[in-house]
């Protein structure tokens, strides 16, 4: 008996130094999210470079290859579809498609709910009630539809998913920056800069803006998976993008008839976004939690 | 020279307008300063003291409901009448002001050297350059070590007394020729404090500044001011020269504030005693004098009939029904708790 409470006892106080190396891993897990991103990235930025083979190769031979199937062209880690083209050459490759419209989509949505809530967080009163019913309104829309609406009227273009995608975002941007320019304001600095002579412009630039702007990217962080979602929701639903430019969502969409046949065409895709958002997810909620501390 | 003086406020009137009331902030106040004239403005919290200086910058939120009324003359131009173009060249150009808290009034996110240069590149259309030499200048002047490494510095990393330094330096940037503090040095320790002081002092004189010095220690009024206004519940109750405010303190009230200055030499047994009551609604309209239903000296017509602000010398003011009466009384028999002392 003496022995099992000796046992406990070392066991609590001190901890073996295989617990301490699994306690410091566990704390650097998150740091796999920015490398995890960063290859997506480096994804985008040179596909050549890591993809295996041509996406727009057909090979007729090697249709519906299950993934990590050997063939005389290479491997094909992801298998391939239909018309055998590799699946992870196509992931690669959609992987600039699928960042661009989602971060420029999110960037023109934050561009346009920062100056919303700037200016009506600053100004209040009749402005801010303009804006926020403006800003109300706009989420009341169901942009979802519309965008499919739009997007099947006017026919789908990147272009108009990269107008239609921010009207999902940009609401959130201004009422997060509508807050936090409540609070800054009533800060002694934005008084005391308006004592030596501020402009209302250069109080709202130069030291308004500045301070709401750890909150506006962790924002952006989050937003941009959240817009890579919608587009992918649109791209499956074949009014987003459409071939030959691809974007992951495209590719689920593709592989979705062949799902009972050839899992891996929409499984993979799917999952690959999944781990994206998540990471996204991840990092913001860590930036967050920083910029609380810090702030 | 001319004759007029620096600044001239005459019956200025703050009130602020919520959904249910009308809050009399300052009510009807007066006084006079001259060029490189320091005046204290002495008052319990609430008195209205830091109302009253930030209506002479209008430092208001564009939409607080304030009703300004009144004048405030910065030579001889009326600030309240000023368009807000006209008035910004006047803010940290012509009247500097220094805040109550340096933990906060300077932006955590922007250097220290950037802030006072912004006031500078303003003002003067000065190069950046130009404007950071200057920066570094006034850095070593107000007494911050090794300005120049300091410069990009945020303000986290500076502590209450140095921040405080920096709000100086960017109070007096452009030398201006009014310098408002309000309550400098509250939030410092007392070593600091008496630092701080002395370098506005200092700055003062040497700039040929005006300042107005708000707060709530006749020490502080001693140390730096030439005149002090007293105010209690948004009115003036008396102006008076430094010099001669502790014997010729003619007001109840700041006779009941002096009584409250602890002193040396006092007999060890001696209490201070305290103003009974408390200060009045700012809500409601006092048709008499605000201070009395806590005045000693409370007579019936105080309740009833608002008291003028009497001339009693040079540069000293009672708002009271008995000041002739009380000023006599005071130079035949002194002040009546020095017998005490």
């Amino acid at each position: 008996m003496s022995i099992v409470i000796r046992d406990l006892h070392t066991a609590t106080v001190a901890p073996s130094s295989a617990h301490r190396a699994v306690a410091a891993v566990r704390k650097q897990l998150w740091l796999v999210c920015p490398l995890f991103l960063m290859v997506i990235v480096l994804w985008a930025v040179a596909p050549g470079w890591f993809a295996p083979l041509d996406p727009e190769r057909i090979d007729p031979r090697n249709r519906l290859v299950s993934p990590l199937t050997a063939t005389e062209a290479g491997r094909h880690w992801a298998g391939t579809d239909q018309l055998g083209i590799d699946l992870f050459s196509a992931m690669v490759h959609g992987a600039r498609l699928t960042l661009l419209v989602a971060v420029a989509a999110t960037l023109i949505g934050a561009c346009i709910g920062v100056i919303v809530g700037l200016l009506s967080g600053y100004f209040s009163g009749w402005v801010d009630r303009l804006l926020m019913r403006l800003t109300e309104a706009q989420t009341a829309m169901p942009m979802f539809l519309v965008a499919i609406l739009l997007l099947s009227m006017l026919g789908p273009s990147v272009l108009i998913l990269i107008i239609v995608l921010p009207t999902l975002v940009w609401p959130i941007f201004g009422r997060v920056v509508r807050a936090e320019t409540l609070k800054v304001r009533e800060s002694s600095y934005i008084e005391a800069a308006v004592a030596t002579g501020c402009t209302t412009r250069a109080v709202i630039t130069r030291h308004v803006l500045p301070n709401v702007m750890p909150r506006i990217l962790v924002l952006m962080v989050i937003e941009t998976g959240h817009v890579m979602l919608a587009e992918a929701g649109l791209s499956f639903l074949g009014v987003g993008v459409q071939p030959p430019d691809t974007t992951w969502g495209l590719l689920i969409a593709d592989g979705r008839p062949l799902l009972t046949v050839a899992w891996w065409l929409t499984i993979l895709p799917g999952v690959l976004l999944g781990l994206t958002v998540l990471c996204l997810n991840i990092l913001s909620r860590r930036f967050e939690t920083r910029a609380g501390a810090a702030g | 020279m001319s004759t007029t003086p620096l600044l001239q406020i005459r019956d200025l009137s703050v009130a602020f307008r919520t959904p249910r009331s009308v809050v009399n902030a300052v009510d009807g106040l007066t006084y006079e300063l001259d060029r490189g004239e320091a005046i204290g403005i002495v008052g319990e919290s609430g008195s209205g003291k830091t109302v009253a200086a930030l209506a002479i910058l209008r430092l208001f939120g564009l939409f607080d409901h304030v009703e300004l009324s009144g004048e405030v003359l910065f030579e001889g131009r009326n600030l309240l009448a000023l368009p807000a173009a006209q008035l910004r060249r006047i803010r940290g150009r012509e009247i500097g002001m220094v805040f109550q808290d340096p933990q906060t009034s300077l932006n955590p996110v922007m250097s220290v050297g950037d802030q006072v240069a912004e006031s500078i590149v303003y003002h003067t259309n000065a190069t950046e350059k130009a404007a950071r030499s200057r920066v570094i200048e006034l850095f070593e002047r107000v007494g911050i070590p090794d300005p120049v490494r300091r410069y990009d510095d945020r303000p986290h990393s500076f502590s209450g007394g140095m921040r405080q330094r920096v709000m100086v330096a960017i109070a007096v940037a452009c030398q201006p020729k009014l310098l408002i503090a309000d309550e400098p040095t509250t939030a410092l320790d007392v070593t600091v404090q008496a630092q701080i002081l002395k370098l506005l002092d200092e700055l003062r004189r040497e700039m040929g500044m005006a300042l107005v010095m708000i707060t709530h220690d006749f020490g502080v009024v001693a140390s730096t001011c030439d005149k002090v206004l007293v105010m209690y519940a948004g009115r003036a109750m008396e102006t008076c020269s430094v010099a001669h405010l502790f014997e010729r303190a003619n007001h109840p009230y700041t006779e009941g504030l002096l009584r409250l200055v602890p002193r040396f030499g006092q007999q060890e047994h001696h209490r201070l005693t305290p103003i009974e009551g408390q200060p009045p609604e700012l809500t409601v309209a006092h048709p008499g004098c605000v201070f009395a239903e806590r005045c000693p000296h409370v007579e019936e017509r105080c309740f009833t009939v608002r008291p003028d602000r009497v001339e009693l010398g040079p540069q000293h003011h009672s708002t009271c029904h008995l000041a002739a009466e009380r000023a006599q009384r005071i130079t035949v028999a002194g002040r009546p708790w020095e017998a005490v002392g």
